[in-house]
């Protein structure tokens, strides 16, 4: 019985180091049309998995991920992944596919569409001018 | 025999008065729907049953206008985003803007140029293409953001620096502002903003939106009067800033050599009409003597 109870212990002790690398930090809505889970924190890495508007994502810290400025570690479902911070917000956006869900519907996007509209977002070069 | 007769009339007799009494009561009780009407609406029942009916059909009139609402097409200030991403979409494997994708420098050198001139709070969204058939364009979207497509091969083929492309993206931008893209597409879009709820879903209509997305970008173009009013634009904008001018002009200058001598830009001069005609408009008239 002794011997059990210190194999468990022991086994806890080994344990407790995995489920100290990955820590749910947050959750964040998506707030584009559509995108993607990166594997890599970059704009060109391939996609785990296309994500729509408003889908919640946890945010993650991991023990020996780096995550790079303006990127952040998020798990959707199963599926750990990057996205860029700048998609990402604190209230649930207003979609357009919620504005204006026949329409949306109507269209029957099709899998590559989807892919193709989340990979948009990847490509843009994006700015603002702003009053000095 | 007495008794029975006694018993007899007492009984006839209080039939009788029983009956008088019951027609007296039943005319006392006959229900006085005025005094019930006053008492009620003393007690503020009817009132009270009055608001349930209002709100009761308010209700049914706010419900149905949810339902209604769910069939909108979009409005005009969420529509073309989305038809101009959606023709992108739908274009990506001509187009080829999935590819890995240079910066350049532009972001910056574009933000900074609509600042000097003035053109604050504008969003701007660049997709490079690695594609000739389209040299560049602006598309429509909301109404501060602009959307724009350059073409690596022909920044390459010209060997523009960040100015040049920059001032490119300015005439493309101005062109949007003066909605040009918009009323050459020549297609009915009174569909936008309204609704479908007791009607056919239009579809056709959209279809033959990006179908006159396409006609401009790769066959109709600009007209000599679109590209004469939009020289003249940049004419006056750049001449506050000489070198930018003088840049613009320069690039000008260098399309015009591209498309005479380069037949895989031969295309350029029907959606752009003519970098050799905006040099001239640009160029001081010379004096006849």
């Amino acid at each position: 019985m002794e011997s059990v109870i210190r194999i468990l212990i022991l086994g806890l002790i080994f344990s407790m180091p995995i489920y100290a690398q990955e820590k749910t930090v947050g959750r964040l809505y998506f707030q584009e049309f559509m995108g993607h889970l990166h594997e890599e924190p970059v704009d060109s890495s391939a996609s785990l998995t296309a994500i729509q508007c408003a889908h919640s994502l946890k945010v993650i810290e991991k023990k020996g991920v780096n995550v790079p400025l303006g990127w952040m570690l998020v798990k959707a479902g199963e599926d750990l992944g990057f996205v860029r911070s700048k998609f990402l917000g604190k209230s649930r956006p207003e979609c357009f596919q919620e504005k204006y869900p026949k329409f949306y519907s109507k269209l029957n996007f099709d899998l590559a569409d989807l892919y193709y509209w989340g990979r948009l977002n990847d490509h843009f070069i994006e700015g603002e001018s702003q009053a000095r | 025999m007495k008794w029975r007769s006694l018993f007899l009339s007492i009984l006839i007799f209080g039939y009788a008065s029983a009956q008088v009494k019951t027609s007296e009561e039943l005319k006392d009780e006959v229900i006085d729907y005025s005094n019930i009407q006053k008492l009620l609406k003393k007690d503020g029942l009817e009132k009270n049953a009055k608001l349930k009916k209002k709100i009761v059909q308010q209700i049914k009139v706010e419900k149905e206008k949810i339902k209604t609402e769910k069939f909108h097409y979009p409005s005009k200030e969420d529509f073309w985003g989305f038809a101009s991403r959606m023709w992108l979409v739908k274009n990506a494997q001509e187009l080829k803007w999935d590819v890995p994708r240079p910066d350049y420098g532009i972001r910056e050198r574009f933000r900074k140029l609509l600042e000097e001139f003035g053109y604050f709070n504008e969003k701007f969204k660049i997709l490079i293409v690695d594609s000739p058939n389209i040299a560049r364009l602006g598309l429509p979207s909301s109404k501060n953001e602009s959307l724009f497509i350059l073409s690596l091969p022909f920044m390459r083929a010209l060997d523009l620096t960040k100015t040049d492309i920059s001032l490119l993206l300015l005439e493309d931008f101005f062109r949007l502002k003066e909605e040009m893209f918009k009323n050459n597409l020549n297609v009915d879009t009174s569909f936008v903003g309204g609704n479908f709820a007791k009607s056919e879903f239009n579809k056709v209509a959209l279809l033959k939106v990006l179908k006159a997305y396409g006609e401009v970008a790769y066959k109709r173009g600009f007209s000599f009067q679109q590209q004469y009013e939009l020289t003249k634009k940049m004419d006056k904008v750049l001449k506050s800033k000489p070198e930018v001018w003088n840049s613009y002009f320069q690039v000008l200058k260098k399309i015009d050599q591209l498309v005479k001598n380069n037949l895989m830009y031969k295309n350029y001069l029907k959606i752009y009409p003519s970098p050799e005609l905006q040099i001239q408009w640009l160029s001081p008239k010379k004096k006849v003597l």
